[in-house]
């Protein structure tokens, strides 16, 4: 999306610089922990993390980093033996950490919605998608039946589902991938959310259906002047989708900033690890990727000091003993005790 | 390239009868593998790319005989795998391999790994003894990253990525020439699948290996392959040196899916123009009349909904099956 939001003119165009913008969400020290037989496990381990009004911001990392949990966290949703122990998380005044299920059952829908990866199981197998969409207006919206039904099948219309009227009674297994993924999109705009959680939304899906849902999830949020948390493992999308970029590791962030410091400029030896990995345009077929060595860390038993330095290349004593806290480097942030502060361009 | 291809693949045909859905209806056909021809030459990789329904993993299993062809013939080794028996097809078996995209379900969960990777050389009795057999699974392990230390472990003890590391091992102990390699980072994290992709690619050096690599994400496709065939509906549409589909692809099909492509550079996410296709791929029970990617090409003309364009080759190793390229 880049910096291109004439639509929202009132709204500054990079948020990180204002200080006394504020954020319309703000993660403060979340430790989000799952007790499990092998011991406590540590899925966000003291994030803090600020997103603000109109954004889309990239949260990447690989599996179990925690960035579905940090969602989770948000949404209230956490599995049963999940809990946010510790922190806060501030939303229009709020602390939803600290909210009743009746609160949360308001503003989830309402005020924050989410879309998963997984729509066959996200959504319900034995309800019609017009009545799941519908659902929601009538509870958040408090519209009538009637009311809520033309504005679902203006939304079915709107998300890009063929002959919406036929399609309204039936249910999510009649749908193809991409079009039960627009089915999802339309319940969660359907509220007109001032969030937006999307949690791997093209993942499960094929690359020509996936730059449709992106662009799709794009333009509605656009429209809607709508901030987005885009959680995804893929670089590329983040390149194409997202104005700025959070990169996790071990369930805390190694690196935070603008998606075009961060990708083309990388100071995390993760992040720059992370880029190497993915083939690009003009590297030579056949030459080695760049690629990190080992395995991420158990979750139950993390290492001292900075949690990557067992993969670290650049690792030294420093690393092993005292854990690194996130610097100014330029516009970005970084948590590394190896940065080089030179890069200027 | 003059000398023979390993493998070569011709008017390849695969059939599934649908289970009849009322005895006044004949059964439904899918056509998932509708006539597909290619040769690979010893010691490189063909990537084979497409969405998913294309027909690309049903093409490579065919091609195994693991599923036999209605149609067509495959040789290799001097013969047409097609025609044999099973029992003929056993000598044949030990020269061509597949590693599948999900490792944890093609092993065992009741056998160690061990055991695993020693299985194959048992059955084509390339060990004689015992002994022979776990100084070969040791050997293997080590090779593949593994260590040998961890040989009397059970699959679910493993991460994803040691685990396509196991497949890899037992697929490479009967030392194949021919390896179709099915999805088979696509279910890791991007630094284990970096991990792998090296790895496949050294041991393709060290042991002359040919791959027949198939996969949906056209990054990794670029990185690892030395020509790439895009496949649509059970079809070849585009096939070219690696290099030339991107720089020049031809095929409407083939330029959408690039421009598709999530590269990682922000400059170029926002230079490159993304031709949106419309709807999704149709059915394979009944594809398109003419052209089965009229429907969706942004191009299409008259003829291209009655005439089905051929392959052919309009540059020099470039071949593509459409009427206005």
């Amino acid at each position: 999306m880049g910096t291109d939001r004439g639509s929202q003119p009132e709204i500054p165009l990079t948020k990180g610089d204002e200080p006394d913008a504020m954020p319309l969400l703000r993660i403060q020290a979340l430790h989000t922990q799952f007790e499990t037989k092998q011991g406590t496990v540590r899925a966000v381990d003291g994030l803090s993390l600020d997103l603000y009004e109109g954004e889309v911001l990239g949260l990447v990392g690989e599996s179990g980093c925690g960035k579905t949990m940090t969602a989770l966290s948000i949404m209230g949703l956490l599995p049963g033996n999940g809990q946010a122990v510790a922190g806060e998380i501030s939303f229009e005044g709020k602390n939803l950490l600290q909210c009743s299920s009746e609160e949360m059952k308001k503003i989830r829908g309402a005020k924050i919605a989410m879309v998963f990866q997984e729509p066959m199981t996200a959504l319900t197998p034995t309800m019609t998608i017009g009545r799941q969409i519908s659902e929601a207006m009538e509870i958040h919206l408090d519209l009538s039946r009637e009311e809520a039904r033309e504005r679902a099948l203006e939304l079915l219309e709107h998300v890009g589902i063929p002959s919406p009227r036929a399609r309204f009674d039936n249910y999510i297994h009649q749908f193809s991938g991409g079009m039960r993924q627009r089915v999802m999109i339309a319940i969660a705009f359907s509220c007109q959310p001032r969030l937006l959680l999307a949690d791997e939304p093209t993942t499960a899906l094929d690359v020509t259906v996936q730059a449709q849902i992106l662009d799709l999830i794009k333009q509605l949020a656009q429209e809607a002047g709508m901030t987005a948390l885009f959680i995804t493992h893929d670089m590329g999308i983040v390149a194409g989708s997202c104005d700025r970029v959070a990169v996790m590791y071990a369930g805390r962030m190694v690196e935070i900033g603008p998606v075009d410091d961060v990708l083309l400029n990388p100071r995390h030896p993760y992040t720059q690890g992370l880029l190497g990995s993915v083939p690009s345009l003009d590297s030579n077929p056949g030459d080695r990727l760049f690629s990190i060595s080992g395995l991420p860390p158990d979750l139950a038993s993390l290492p001292t000091g900075c949690k990557f330095w067992p993969r670290c290349p650049l690792a030294d004593d420093r690393c092993r003993e005292e854990e690194p806290v996130l610097e100014q480097y330029g516009e970005s942030q970084a948590a590394c005790w190896k940065v080089m502060p030179l890069h200027t361009n | 390239m003059d000398e023979q291809p390993l493998l070569s693949v011709r008017d390849l045909v695969k059939h599934f009868r649908m289970p009849r859905r009322s005895i006044l209806r004949p059964a439904d056909v899918v056509r998932a593998v509708d006539g597909v021809s290619f040769d690979i030459w010893r010691g490189k990789t063909l990537g084979l790319v497409g969405e998913s329904g294309c027909g690309k993993t049903t093409t490579g299993r065919t091609i195994l005989q693991l599923m036999r062809a209605t149609a067509g013939s495959v040789q290799f080794g001097g013969a047409d795998l097609c025609l044999l028996s099973d029992k003929e097809l056993r000598r044949f078996r030990s020269g061509m391999q597949i590693i599948f995209q999900d490792p944890y379900a093609s092993l065992d969960p009741r056998m160690t790994i061990g055991k695993a990777i020693a299985e194959p050389l048992m059955i084509h009795k390339l060990c004689q003894t015992r002994a022979e057999a776990s100084e070969r699974v040791q050997a293997l392990m080590e090779r593949v990253g593994l260590n040998p230390y961890f040989n009397n472990r059970y699959p679910h003890e493993f991460s994803g990525g040691q685990r396509q590391r196991i497949g890899i091992a037992r697929a490479l102990a009967v030392d194949p020439d021919f390896v179709v390699l099915d999805e088979p980072v696509s279910s890791l994290d991007v630094s284990i699948q970096a991990q792998i992709l090296n790895l496949l690619q050294d041991l393709q050096d060290e042991m002359d290996l040919t791959y027949l690599f198939i996969a949906h994400d056209l990054r990794v496709v670029r990185h690892i392959s030395d020509r790439i065939a895009v496949m649509y509906l059970g079809l070849i549409v585009e096939l070219a040196q690696g290099l030339e589909i991107y720089d020049a692809p031809l095929h409407p099909y083939t330029q959408a899916l690039l421009s598709a492509v999530p590269w990682t550079d922000p400059r170029l996410a926002r230079k490159h123009q993304r031709i949106i296709l419309e709807g999704e791929v149709s059915s394979a029970v009944n594809p398109p009349s003419g052209c089965r990617f009229h429907p969706r090409c942004p191009i299409a003309e008259e003829r291209c909904q009655v005439e089905p364009p051929e392959l052919r080759e309009v540059q020099p190793g470039h071949w593509v099956a459409c009427h206005l390229a």
